[in-house]
C-alpha cells in the first residue's frame, strides 16, 4: 500500500509539458559529464572525514520524470517520442580502521586507513501501467536504452587533522537491456577504467583531479578561508556562529565541439556533428565560487553562494549560430534552514528551502517554458537522523545545483531520497 | 574489531555498489525482473512459459496481463487471468493453477478479437502483510477473494513477451 501511495504521489506530481524529444545518448552523455561517481564519492567523504566510525553505508536515489525520448515501439515498428524517467542511484560502503585509535577531540591527531566502494548507476526507465481489475492499478518499470554502472574502489589515508588522501580506480560499464525490458549484467557493451586522486590539507585546502591517460579533464581547488583564519589567528575562537567561507576554483574542459554540446567553439563555419576531432575547437570553463554558511541563531542557518565564470573562447549557440555573450555570474543560490542546535543528543534535524539562479547556454535548448539562458529555481528538503542512522529527502525544480549536474532537467521535477547507516 | 576480517571479506566479495543501489531502486519501482516467452499456435491459443517461481509465505497468486490495444508496446496492460474470476474484467473464470507459485506455464485461449501484435506479462502477487498480521485491524475480512482484491500488490513482474496474433 505504501509503495502504491508513493507511486501515485510521484505520478500526480509529474508535469507533462510539450518538450524537446531527446536521443537517449544525449541524456546519457549529459549525466556522465555532469555527475560523476568521483564527485559523489568526494562529497560523501567531506562529511565522513570528521566522524569517528568503523562502517558507513549510504544510498541515494534520484528520479527525474517525463523526458521525451526517441524510442522504438516494437508493436508499431516505428520510433516515437516516449515518456521516460531518468533514474540515478548512488551507494557507498566504507570500512575505516583507526590505526592509532580515534582522536578524542578535533584538535587531536589520529591516523585512519579506510577502504571504500562507491557506485553510481544511471539510465532511463519506462513506467508500465497494469490494470489488475478489482485489485486496482499498479505501475511497474522496464529498463529502456543503455544503463551505466560506474564504480569506485578506493583506499584512503587520513592523518587528521592535517591531511586526507584518497586514491583509487574508477570502473565504468555500459549494458544494453534485453528487448523485453529486463537486463543481465554480463558482457558490457563498453567498459573503461581510470585512476583518481583527491586530497585535503589541514581542512583548509582541497585538491581534486580527474584525469584519463592523456589529460586532465577536471580540476578543483578549494580554500576554506575560515579554517585558515582560525589556524593562523592566535586569539580566534571556534564558534558555531563564525561564518564558514569557502573559495573554490574549478577548471573544466566543458566545450569541445562535441555532438552533444549546445554550442560551437571559436566559430561556426563548416562545423557539423560529424567532423573529425582535428577540426574541433575547445574552450575551458573557469569557475570561481564564493560560498558563505552562516548560523543566524540557535535554530536558523543560511547558505549563500555566488559562482562567476570565464570561458576561454567565443561560443555560439548551435541551433541559431548566434554568438553568446556569457553572463559573468554563472550561479547564485540562497538556502534558509531550520536547523536547531540540540544539546545532549546526537539527533540532527534540518528543514530547508531555497531559491537559485543558473546560467548555461544549454538552458535555452532544454527549457520547456520561456526563453533565454537563465532559470530561477527552488528546492525543499528535509534531513534528520543521528550519528548512526539518517534520512534525507528533497524535491527540486530548476535548482542551480541540480541543473549544474543535468541541465536537461530544466523545467522538470526531481525527487531524491537517501539513507545512511553508520557504526 | 573481531569482525573486521569478516567485513573485509564482505567488501572483497560484494558486487559493486552501483549494482546494489540499482537493485534497491528496482525493488522500489517493481522493475521487471524475469523473462517470459509467448508462442501463438496459429489458431486460437497463446502459450506462455517462464522460469520464475515463488514459494514465499506471502505469495498470493500469479496474474497474466496483456496489452489492451494491438500494435503498441506502450499500451496499458489489462488483467486477463488470475486465480479468481474477477467479474469487473469479465475474465472467463479464474484458473486455480495460478494459485500455485511453482506454475511456469499458462495457455491463453481467450484471444482478443482484433488481430495484431500484443504483449504479455506475468506478475507474481503478494499479500501486503505477513501471515500473522492478516487481521481485521489490517483490513482483512477473512474472505480470501475479497482480501485478494484489497490487500495484495505485485511483488515481481516479467518483461514483455511479444506475439503476433493473426
Amino acid at each position: 500500500m505504501i509503495k502504491r501511495t508513493l507511486t501515485i504521489i510521484f505520478i500526480l506530481l509529474s508535469i507533462d509539458l510539450t518538450a524537446e524529444t531527446y536521443e537517449a545518448s544525449t541524456l546519457h552523455n549529459a549525466v556522465s559529464r555532469s555527475e560523476t561517481v568521483l564527485g559523489l564519492f568526494t562529497d560523501r567523504w567531506k562529511m565522513l572525514e570528521e566522524k569517528n566510525f568503523y562502517i558507513d553505508v549510504y544510498g541515494k536515489i534520484n528520479w527525474t520524470y517525463d523526458f521525451n525520448v526517441n524510442t522504438y515501439n516494437s508493436g508499431s515498428g516505428q520510433y516515437e517520442a516516449v515518456d521516460l524517467n531518468l533514474v540515478r542511484t548512488y551507494g557507498t560502503m566504507t570500512l575505516a580502521l583507526p590505526v592509532t585509535g580515534f582522536r578524542n577531540a578535533e584538535r587531536d591527531t589520529d591516523l585512519i586507513l579506510a577502504v571504500s566502494m562507491a557506485g553510481f548507476h544511471y539510465g532511463l526507465t519506462k513506467d508500465v501501467e497494469i490494470d489488475r481489475g478489482s485489485a486496482g492499478s499498479e505501475t511497474t518499470t522496464d529498463y529502456k536504452h543503455s544503463q551505466f554502472f560506474d564504480d569506485i574502489y578506493a583506499v584512503s589515508v587520513l592523518f587528521r587533522p592535517y591531511i586526507y588522501l584518497h586514491t583509487g580506480l574508477i570502473v565504468n560499464n555500459e549494458y544494453v537491456p534485453d528487448e523485453d525490458g529486463t537486463m543481465s549484467y554480463s558482457d558490457p557493451v563498453n567498459s573503461y577504467k581510470k585512476f583518481f586522486i583527491s586530497s585535503n590539507v589541514l581542512e583548509m585546502l582541497g585538491l581534486q583531479v580527474n584525469a584519463d591517460k592523456s589529460s586532465i579533464e577536471e580540476m578543483k581547488v578549494s580554500v576554506n578561508a575560515t579554517m585558515v583564519y582560525t589556524f593562523f589567528s592566535v586569539n580566534a575562537k571556534k564558534s558555531i556562529f563564525l561564518p564558514q567561507i569557502e573559495l573554490t576554483y574549478e577548471y573544466i574542459e566543458a566545450y569541445n565541439d562535441d555532438p552533444w554540446d549546445a554550442v560551437w567553439v571559436g566559430d561556426t563555419t563548416g562545423k557539423t556533428s560529424y567532423m573529425d576531432s582535428s577540426e574541433k575547437n575547445s574552450a575551458v570553463l573557469n569557475l570561481l565560487s564564493l560560498k558563505l554558511n552562516q548560523r543566524l541563531s540557535k535554530n536558523f542557518t543560511t547558505e549563500t553562494q555566488f559562482t562567476f565564470q570565464y570561458i576561454t573562447d567565443d561560443i555560439y549557440l548551435k541551433e541559431e549560430s548566434e554568438k553568446i555573450d556569457p553572463s559573468v555570474l554563472k550561479e547564485f543560490h540562497f538556502l534558509f534552514a531550520y536547523e536547531p542546535v540540540l544539546d545532549n543528543t546526537t539527533f540532527k534535524f534540518k528543514l530547508y528551502t531555497g531559491v537559485s539562479w543558473y546560467w548555461d547556454p544549454a538552458v535555452a535548448i532544454h527549457r520547456e517554458t520561456g526563453s533565454g539562458y537563465d532559470l530561477w529555481g527552488w528546492i525543499l528538503g528535509l534531513d534528520f537522523g543521528t550519528d548512526t542512522i539518517g534520512l534525507e529527502s528533497k524535491v527540486v525544480y530548476n535548482y542551480s545545483t541540480e541543473l549544474r549536474k543535468l541541465v536537461e532537467a530544466a523545467d522538470k521535477w526531481s525527487f531524491e531520497g537517501s539513507l545512511f547507516f553508520r557504526i | 574489531m573481531k569482525f573486521i576480517p569478516a567485513i573485509l571479506a564482505l567488501f572483497l566479495t560484494t558486487t559493486g555498489c552501483s549494482y546494489v543501489s540499482d537493485s534497491i531502486e528496482g525493488a522500489i519501482t517493481d522493475r521487471s525482473s524475469f523473462s517470459v516467452n509467448a508462442e501463438y499456435n496459429g489458431v486460437n491459443t497463446v502459450t506462455l512459459t517462464w522460469d520464475h517461481t515463488d514459494s514465499s509465505d506471502n505469495f498470493a497468486g500469479i496474474e497474466i496481463y496483456r496489452t489492451k490495444y494491438p500494435n503498441d508496446e506502450y499500451s496499458e496492460y489489462i488483467l486477463i487471468r488470475s486465480t479468481y474470476e474477477d467479474s469487473s474484467h469479465n475474465t472467463s473464470g479464474g484458473d486455480i493453477s495460478l494459485a500455485n507459485g511453482s506454475t511456469t506455464t499458462y495457455s491463453d485461449s481467450d484471444l482478443p478479437s482484433s488481430y495484431g501484435i500484443y504483449f504479455y506479462r506475468v506478475g507474481f502477487v503478494h499479500w501486503d502483510e505477513d501471515p500473522s498480521d492478516r487481521t481485521s485491524e489490517n483490513g482483512y475480512t477473512g474472505d480470501t477473494e475479497t482480501d485478494y482484491y484489497n490487500n495484495t500488490d505485485i511483488d515481481s513482474i516479467s518483461g514483455y513477451a511479444r506475439v503476433l496474433i493473426d
